[in-house]
């Protein structure tokens, strides 16, 4: 089954042991926001994309080039992988299997998640708090190491929780970073909350501000994506990261 | 418990196929929430580039909420698409019809952030059974 995703690489690529960063759209478009931000900040290049006859049948026109929707940018350290389009829950389980492969072929050593978390008094909050998930005791302290709150019981749903599952798999390991966030809003203030427990796991320095300054203009923007999402969100029983799991052990 | 989740995603579908955007009223169509409480209607509305309550016009009757917003500096899609190139946005416009009849006096709303929330309390009136 995953033989139907395929990643099509740029010709030459040579890339070892990679950070790799997620950001597909979902909750509040917390990762693709977050991800368009990075690909802008750290300079990162398109260097191969993702195709499949269970994604929708779309292309996207960038200053009149056609390019594909779903697309991993990078450089010598950093892969991220993010979307245009929303991923359609029939292509989740695919999705995840073919990236984790992939990963592992990359020698990858560290796969970060970046979404949102729905919160429903968002309006009230001024700074998101930021959660993570760790894929194992290594992940886990990865995350309390850079001072960021573990979720201790809940659900998660979604492409970030297949691949936290299939990462593991391949004894690859995986965190994912969860902010507060509008649900069914693009929310750049979460983004920016995302980007800055990154900075501090990756101890890198991508600056916020210009991300915080153009809110408005990327809310305007995300409108139609957020639309998409919403439908996609639905299926991927994300109503259930409300919920509160019955067993104790 | 979590009812809220639950209509947004009844909701989902609707709103995907509604355009975000309209160029003979030159205006866009804001992406909403609407939560049938208990009590209240709660309507949550996305108002990215609206500065202030001031430029947020709202109209209620029982069963309908309008929501006017202006946008102090146009937006223009300079390079996007096809017919919305060119065109300018001055205003948010939206009109829902509501889930159950509100009285529309009692309403009150607040705007932070570029979120608007409307809360709309219920008419329906409540007897008490007696048992016989």
């Amino acid at each position: 089954m995953p033989k139907e995703i395929k990643i099509v690489e740029k010709e030459g690529l040579k890339i070892d042991s990679p950070i790799v960063i997620e950001g597909f759209p979902d909750v509040g478009l917390v990762g693709t926001i977050a991800s368009s931000h990075l690909i802008d900040q750290l300079g990162l290049n398109e260097i191969a994309h993702i195709e499949s006859p269970i994604f929708p049948p779309v292309m996207v026109l960038h200053k009149g080039i056609l390019t594909e929707p779903v697309r991993i940018f990078g450089n010598q350290n950093i892969l991220l992988v993010t979307s245009e389009i929303a991923i359609p829950p029939i292509a989740i389980y695919d999705l995840a299997n073919k990236l984790a492969d992939w990963f592992k072929e990359k020698n990858a050593k560290l796969v970060i998640s970046l979404t949102g978390i729905p919160v429903q008094d968002r309006m009230e909050i001024d700074t998101p708090i930021v959660f993570g998930v760790g894929n194992s005791e290594d992940a886990l302290s990865i995350i309390k190491k850079n001072g960021i709150e573990t979720m201790e019981e809940g659900f998660i749903a979604g492409i970030y929780a297949l691949l936290l599952k299939e990462c593991s798999r391949r004894n690859i390991t995986a965190i994912a970073i969860l902010a507060q966030s509008f649900l069914n809003y693009p929310d750049p203030g979460a983004a920016a909350s995302a980007i800055s427990s990154l900075n501090k796991i990756l101890n890198m320095n991508v600056d916020v501000k210009p991300l915080l300054e153009r809110a408005d203009e990327i809310r305007v923007k995300a409108r139609d994506l957020m639309k998409q999402t919403q439908g996609a969100m639905g299926a991927m029983r994300k109503p259930l990261e409300t919920e509160i799991p019955m067993m104790y052990h | 418990m979590f009812d809220w989740f639950d209509e947004f995603f009844e909701q989902a579908f609707d709103e995907l196929m509604r355009p975000s955007w309209d160029a003979v009223g030159k205006c866009l169509v804001p992406l909403i929430n609407i939560e049938d409480k208990e009590d209240e209607i709660v309507v949550t509305v996305d108002l990215p580039c609206v500065q202030s309550k001031e430029d947020i016009d709202l109209n209620a009757t029982e069963d309908n909420l309008e929501i006017i917003a202006q946008i102090r500096e146009a937006i223009r899609w300079q390079r996007w698409g096809t017919s919305q190139r060119g065109l300018e946005f001055k205003k948010f416009r939206r009109s829902i019809r509501l889930p159950e009849k509100v009285d529309p006096e009692s309403a009150r709303a607040i705007f932070k952030n570029g979120i608007l929330r409307i809360s709309l309390p219920k008419v329906r009136k409540r007897h008490t059974i007696r048992i016989g």
